[in-house]
């Protein structure tokens, strides 16, 4: 997985080197910057689960259609709110894996890859996440370096979808 | 390739969990310590050629017969080759320091090698005795306490040694 990490060592591998003054400098700002992820990490494991469920109620004020329509992609049925909600977790779980790792690596892996093909065939809109995505932005309560990392990768997944 | 933080991430998502208070803190301890990494993974890097040499000068003298006369390492392009290896091996421990994991040391260097080996011919146990070589003078240079910060090694000295055993283990 791509991280800042795995990066130093694979530019130093691919030249054969050992790790040079550049990849070290860069694992010794990683180290020194990994504390306001763990905070950020910590954060999404207490209220992660509170986050997706008031995230997943802002979509379907934003979006009324969502809970009216019928058909398996909507939240017309609890069923549906279910799936809703699990989605929207899913994004922000991942979301804190990167503020662990320091990068974007376990977006790209678990949730950028296949995106569009994947909503596209199921019926799902991008725009339903965005809004949930940036409702837990506008409202995580993080201050500091702790909001920074998590805001890193909330507008990252945002962007990704916009 | 995983690093610390990546591994738990990902025995993490097989499970679809979020990180535990207790990998949390595991982690945080692991950057609290981070100098002590930074300063093992700047001694071996330093120091590679004296160790990979004086490796290679105290296997010669304890497996003669390997790199003497009818021996698989006779010869001199066999025997760059040999400290070229050790060489290798020890790079790939200094980023799995670096990394703190021993995925990049597995995927890059170790699998495969007891294979390669045994088809060029090249005595394994040979190999596994120069990594254990490389293993004791790196944990010398590693925990030599002149002119550095004084401070308990112990955990880090340890993850180092485990990361030499395997590399042993993976060629006999």
């Amino acid at each position: 997985m791509k991280t800042p990490l795995t990066d130093a060592i694979a530019a130093a591998d691919s030249r054969g080197s050992y790790l040079g003054n550049t990849e070290l400098q860069a694992i010794f700002g990683r180290f020194n910057r990994a504390n306001a992820g763990l905070d950020a990490a910590s954060a999404f494991a207490n209220n992660g689960e509170a986050w997706a469920e008031a995230a997943a109620k802002h979509v379907y004020s934003q979006f009324p259609y969502t809970t009216t329509m019928e058909g398996p992609q909507y939240a017309s049925t609890s069923e549906g709110k279910a799936k809703c909600i699990r989605d929207i977790s899913h994004y922000i779980r991942t979301i804190s894996y990167c503020c662990v790792v320091g990068g974007t690596g376990p977006l790209d892996e678990y949730i950028i890859a296949g995106l569009k093909d994947l909503n596209a065939a199921l019926g799902l809109s991008n725009s339903w996440y965005v809004a949930a995505l940036e409702f837990v932005r506008d409202n995580h309560g993080l201050s500091g370096d702790a909001a920074g990392e998590a805001n890193t990768y909330l507008n990252y997944a945002i962007n990704a979808l916009s | 390739m995983l690093d610390a933080f990546s591994r738990v991430v990902d025995q993490a998502d097989r499970k679809g969990a979020y990180l535990s208070n207790d990998e949390i803190n595991a982690l945080a301890a692991m950057v609290a310590a981070g100098n002590k990494r930074l300063d093992v993974v700047n001694r071996l890097t330093a120091n590679a050629s004296t160790i990979t040499a004086n490796a290679y000068r105290a296997l010669v003298a304890e497996q003669p017969g390997v790199f003497g006369p009818g021996g698989a390492c006779f010869h001199h392009r066999n025997q760059a080759a040999c400290i070229r290896d050790l060489g290798f091996i020890l790079r790939y421990v200094t980023y799995a320091v670096a990394t703190g994991d021993a995925s990049v040391l597995d995927d890059r260097c170790l699998n495969g090698l007891r294979e390669t080996y045994a088809a060029l011919g090249t005595p394994g146990a040979t190999v596994a005795a120069g990594v254990e070589k490389i293993k004791d003078a790196a944990l010398a240079i590693a925990g030599d306490r002149n002119g550095i910060t004084q401070g308990d090694c112990s955990s880090i000295l340890a993850e180092v040694a485990g990361y030499f055993d395997r590399a042993a283990a993976a060629v006999v």
